[in-house]
């Protein structure tokens, strides 16, 4: 591997009309390797990505793009590096068939539209004929980080890859970020999104134009929030840690109608017996399962997935973020507020 | 340079499929021709229907290129630029492509003109044909590069329709389009001198009505071309780079 192999930054600065947007930015991925960017809305992620994609000109300081110079040779140097922008900037009169295909030829690769029509459709963007500009925010994404799975250059940068999308596109994104990392591609991930992503290597920060080190950024003081979720599993507790800390799990007292689903998803009505729940609370609950035989001595996890949880977490995301992260892991939020 | 040669092959390809722009263009250059060519020539002699059609045939690029100038620059203008710029292209190139593919389209709007006047009026020789057609595509760059030129300084979009007319206006009326430079008084001359389309049309008004080959007019019209294009090139190019906030 040669010395400036991988996506080099050393010392960019950049600043416009309005003021100074990047200071002194210095920061290296490898081959092979994936570097996570993060940072609040504002703290200039987006123009170092229009710096090293050659949209804007850098004022001071040096990139490389796989050994090439942006500065020196910026027509080589765009050649080596695909870009995923936050918001598509294909003409959004042509559909992401013809988009696509001619933005792979300009950088050498060959896709016949029905390949390409294909891969869309595998993306799950079903009408690949259709101006961009009729599609959804989600579909755009889609086309937009298809560059980055029809053409193959030694660098990618990924601005806010995952904004937008459904939970089962946001997988086949991860899967072609990995896919791209394994076959040694050197990464740039930007993003403000929380969560762990399994294939970073390593993170950096920015704030206000500038690369800080992580104690800075994560000086946010955490929210105290409570949250009332169905399908709560005690395993659930370590997948989420690290993202958020969970300081109190309490069921929530069952409903009538949550007890008779309950004892019904048992099959107890099929017994013939009449369910009527006289009073309902936990021990009650128990109780009549107790007294319905053998086979329904305990609530089984299918059933208990239908009981309520109330959880006390502590966390820096906010509500938003923390609803998404909670539906991710298979939970169903049906409460959730700042306390 | 394969994605350079890509890209100019898309603008010339956008530039051809402005229907808007080139299906009323095609009716009045029709209905235009056939009352020169017929109305004129019973009124005033087929010699001044003729001095007309070439005027006409040098003035018939001025509508399409007034709006591509306008559109390109404001193109340069737009988020298409922003993706045009992260292609592996430079982004000298990518104005020359708009220019010459505004070029390209002038060109083309006077060669169809061309082509009606020879059909109802002009004899033209091979010979004849291919000079007037350098003397087209020098004009082609010279009105394109002068207008790219003109309209960064357009402000107000709204006001598009107002500026276009406005130009239109000087360089059909202030020029040689309806009469040889000899008829208008010496202080206008000086002015019309300054319109692009004074040295093509003289050019070929003396090529194919008296046979004699004005160098001088080609000479400063090559002079014009390169120079036009070059100011064109140098100002959108910094508006190109300078699109950032």
């Amino acid at each position: 591997m040669g010395e400036r192999d991988g996506l080099i930054v050393q010392s960019v600065s950049k600043s416009f009309k309005t003021g100074i947007v990047l200071q002194n930015v210095t920061f290296e991925t490898r081959r092979g390797e994936a570097l996570l960017l993060r940072g609040p809305n504002g703290s200039g992620k987006s123009t170092l990505v229009g710096l090293i994609s050659g949209i804007y000109k850098i004022d001071s300081g040096e990139i490389w793009v796989d050994g090439i110079s942006v500065v020196k040779e910026p027509r080589r140097a765009k050649a080596a590096v695909t870009t995923v922008f936050q918001e598509t900037l294909f003409d959004s009169v042509i559909s992401p068939v013809q988009a696509l295909s001619l933005h792979a030829r300009f950088y050498g690769a060959r896709w016949s539209q029905k390949q390409i029509c294909e891969i869309l459709e595998e993306f799950g963007v079903t009408e690949p004929n259709r101006p961009i500009f009729q599609l959804s925010g989600g579909t755009k994404k889609k086309v937009e980080l298809l560059k980055a799975r029809l053409v193959e250059t030694p660098v990618y940068i990924f601005d806010e890859p995952f904004a937008g999308l459904d939970q089962e596109s946001r997988k086949r994104a991860e899967d072609l970020i990995r896919e791209r990392k394994r076959q040694g591609k050197a990464i740039l991930l930007v993003s403000h999104e929380p969560g762990r992503l399994d294939f970073v290597d390593r993170t950096i920060y920015m704030e206000a134009g500038r690369i800080v080190p992580p104690p800075a950024v994560k000086e946010v003081l955490p929210m105290l929030v409570e949250a009332v979720v169905r399908g709560w599993q005690e395993e659930l507790r370590s997948r989420l840690e690290g993202q958020l800390q969970i300081l109190e799990v309490q069921s929530v007292e069952p409903s009538d109608q949550e007890i008779e689903d309950i004892l019904k998803s048992l099959g107890l009505d099929k017994l013939g017996a009449r369910v009527q729940v006289l009073r309902a609370d936990s021990t009650t609950a128990q109780e009549i399962l107790k007294q319905f035989g053998g086979t329904a001595q305990t609530v089984s996890a299918p059933q208990r997935a239908e009981l309520r949880t109330r959880l006390k977490i502590s966390t820096e995301l906010s509500l938003a973020q923390l609803t998404q992260l909670l539906e991710e892991q298979g939970l169903k939020v049906l409460e959730i507020r700042q306390l | 340079m394969r994605a350079t040669v890509l890209l100019w092959q898309v603008f010339l390809k956008e530039a051809f499929t402005r229907w808007e722009l080139l299906l009323p263009f095609v009716v009045n250059q029709l209905l235009a021709l056939w009352v020169f060519s017929w109305g004129f020539q019973r009124v005033a002699g087929a010699e001044y229907a003729q001095v007309l059609v070439i005027g006409w045939i040098g003035f018939a690029m001025v509508t399409i290129g007034v709006i591509s100038s306008i559109t390109l620059t404001i193109d340069l203008s737009l988020q298409k630029i922003r993706y045009w710029l992260s292609l592996p292209v430079a982004p000298g190139a990518i104005v020359l492509g708009k220019l010459l593919s505004a070029s390209i389209l002038c060109v083309a709007a006077s060669l169809f003109t061309l082509g009606l006047g020879q059909l109802f009026l002009l004899r033209l020789n091979p010979s004849q044909t291919l000079w007037v057609l350098a003397a087209l595509i020098l004009q082609g760059f010279t009105l394109v590069g002068f207008l790219a030129s003109i309209s960064i300084f357009i402000r107000d979009i709204t006001k598009i329709g107002v500026i276009v007319s406005l130009i239109i206006g000087i360089l059909q009326y202030l020029s040689v389009v309806y009469f040889p430079i000899e008829v208008f008084p010496t202080p206008v001359r000086a002015v019309i001198y300054l319109n692009p389309l004074t040295y093509a049309i003289t050019f070929i008004r003396a090529l194919v009505l008296s046979g004699q080959f004005d160098w001088i007019s080609l000479a400063v019209l090559a002079g014009l071309s390169v120079a036009w294009l070059g100011v064109g090139w140098g100002v959108l190019q910094r508006k190109a780079l300078h699109h950032e906030r």
